[in-house]
């Protein structure tokens, strides 16, 4: 298959919102993560305080990032053995293994007194090539601060949605309550990348396109279907979950994502992400789909964190599984963002 | 009137000594404090080569070398009328798996590629045959011979034989590569773990007639010279 990168997205958000973005590195201290890699942070307001997690990786992402001048698909120059993209863990440990670091954001906006979070409640589970609770998003639900993320089970590999009740206290992170979240088809494979719907307890979004929204009953550990959408008047969009579903005014916003993968020549698996946002009326309708962008140039970036202060959108997102930043951007621009156009429906 | 800003400086100096007075008896709660970046905004507004690469220093200047890793990555692929650029930063990632350990077989890669855009400098050659050489004193006694070979490599091109002065252009940072005789010194060491004790001596003896090394590595050659003497000779079973 060819692939012109030259048609890739290549819109940098972040440089295109110039002064009127901000950018914060959202750093854990090297001497608690031994430099390994910080990626796809999420972000919560709750009252005056600001919490953020940030999901520290065993490995370091190897990905070639080349220039691609027009008429190229070779996928880089420095590859490793394993082709372009390349999870680089410990020679003596084949699991890809997440911690979480999760905090206050200071008013520079940066992470501050954050603690790994304790799961030593709960017994250790079998492992599997992923370890651990990946890309959690928070949520404040029933005055109860929840953190809901993927977690991969053995032998397989299967993935299911895990919500965790957290206690943040001045001196420690502490995971209290563990919901492993089953699912009416209990054959799927791997459910991942809910989108939290905040001003909604225990809701999600499912799936984007038609939209799905899940209700999880607690009690159960099990997700049902409690609305279930038209598909989308555009051509083409596999929108995936990305942050949580924030309410603005009379509006629900959310940041998604979507993959772009293919076969290099060699045989070796290569992909970029894009994401957009997505805005629906308080009744689910669609309003609006911003064309596809991406954050820093990147090839891999993902968003997780979604939250709102006055008119001010604060991002958060993992750039190349390596870094991870918060973006502080007015609505307004991002709502100015090139827009997906709608067709209109034949029935 | 004269303006009073509040809270005053004297306020603020207080604020901070209780602070760090609590901070000081409750060894619980740590202080992170915020990084400040330098680099980031230039290389969001103007992504070359070099603005990843200083992106990358000051990430790795505060122990993020995955983060350090991802930049200089970039800076390599994207250098590609900069040779020398791209060489400097395929040896800082693999300096930076070096710190994160127990990543050598990306330590090797990263430094192969460095060796094979520019074979005439010495560093990655260096940088490799030390590499080796750790593998060679843990378990992986072959490698030794890598080592050797490697430092040998590194040795004998054109600008690092051990009898010219080298007018190497040189690099923007520190890469632990300490002048001429570094390959020298690793072939030395290499030479003894593959059976070659009398060559060794004599590399060493060799070396210890000069005086251009860093003073911690003129303790090295002194201690492999203690060591070589007192292992010298065959002994009866």
């Amino acid at each position: 298959m060819t692939v012109k990168m030259q048609e890739l997205c290549t819109t940098s958000i972040v440089k295109l919102a110039g002064e009127k973005g901000a950018l914060t590195p959202l750093i854990i201290d090297a001497e608690l993560t031994g430099g390994l890699g910080l990626m796809n942070p999420t972000i919560l307001k709750d009252n005056d305080d600001w919490i953020t997690n940030v999901r520290n990786v065993s490995y370091t992402l190897h990905h070639c990032d080349p220039p691609n001048p027009e008429g190229c698909e070779q996928d880089g120059r420095f590859q490793t053995p394993w082709g372009p993209l390349n999870y680089v863990r410990p020679d003596a440990d084949p699991y890809l293994r997440t911690d979480n670091y999760i905090g206050y954001l200071n008013q520079g906006k940066g992470i501050e007194g954050y603690h790994k979070i304790d799961t030593s409640r709960f017994p250790k589970m079998p492992e599997w090539d992923f370890v651990g609770h990946e890309d959690g998003r928070l949520m404040k639900w029933d005055g109860q601060l929840w953190f809901a993320g993927v977690r991969r089970h053995a032998p397989d590999g299967k993935g299911r949605m895990q919500m965790s009740n957290i206690n943040l206290t001045p001196t420690g992170a502490f995971e209290l309550e563990r919901h492993i979240i089953e699912v009416e088809d209990t054959n799927s494979y791997c459910e991942k990348n809910w989108m939290p719907i905040l001003d909604m307890p225990y809701h999600f979004v499912k799936w984007l396109n038609p939209l799905e929204i899940v209700k999880v009953d607690l009690l159960k550990n099990k997700a049902t279907q409690v609305k279930l959408g038209e598909g989308l008047p555009f051509d083409n969009l596999d929108l995936r979950g990305g942050s949580q579903v924030v309410s603005y005014k009379d509006y629900r916003i959310a940041i998604t994502h979507e993959v772009d993968g293919w076969v290099a020549e060699k045989g070796d698996r290569e992909g970029h992400y894009n994401h957009r946002m997505v805005i629906w009326d308080k009744e689910w309708n669609i309003v609006s789909v911003s064309k596809p962008w991406k954050f820093m140039h990147g090839k891999i970036e993902f968003c997780c964190g979604l939250a709102i202060e006055d008119d001010t959108l604060h991002i958060t997102f993992g750039y190349q599984d390596n870094s991870a930043y918060l973006f502080r951007v007015p609505f307004e621009f991002m709502n100015n963002l090139p827009q997906e156009e709608a067709y209109e429906r034949s029935n | 009137m004269k303006e009073v800003i509040k809270p005053t400086y004297a306020e603020l100096e207080q604020q901070l000594k209780e602070l760090q007075t609590e901070l000081d008896s409750r060894p619980e709660i740590k202080f992170h404090p915020v990084t400040h970046f330098n680099n980031l905004r230039t290389y969001i507004d103007n992504p070359t080569p070099q603005n990843m690469f200083n992106l990358g220093i000051e990430y790795e200047s505060i122990g993020q070398t995955a983060s350090a890793i991802g930049y200089y990555h970039q800076c390599a692929e994207r250098a590609v009328d900069n040779k020398l650029l791209s060489y400097e930063a395929l040896l800082r990632m693999a300096l930076c798996y070096e710190k994160q350990g127990g990543r050598k077989a990306h330590e090797r890669i990263a430094l192969n590629h460095a060796i094979s855009l520019i074979p005439n400098r010495p560093e990655g050659y260096y940088l490799l045959s030390s590499l080796y050489e750790r593998q060679g004193s843990e378990d992986n006694h072959e490698r030794w011979f890598d080592s050797y070979t490697i430092a040998c490599m590194g040795e004998s091109n054109d600008y690092n034989k051990a009898t010219k002065i080298p007018e190497l252009q040189p690099l923007q940072t520190d890469v632990n590569y300490y002048g001429i005789h570094a390959c020298t010194f690793q072939k030395a060491v290499a030479l003894w773990w593959i059976g070659r004790g009398d060559d060794a001596r004599v590399v060493f003896e060799e070396l210890n007639t000069r005086n251009d090394f860093p003073s911690n590595i003129r303790e090295l050659i002194t201690n492999n010279i203690k060591m070589l003497e007192t292992n010298a000779g065959r002994e009866p079973e």
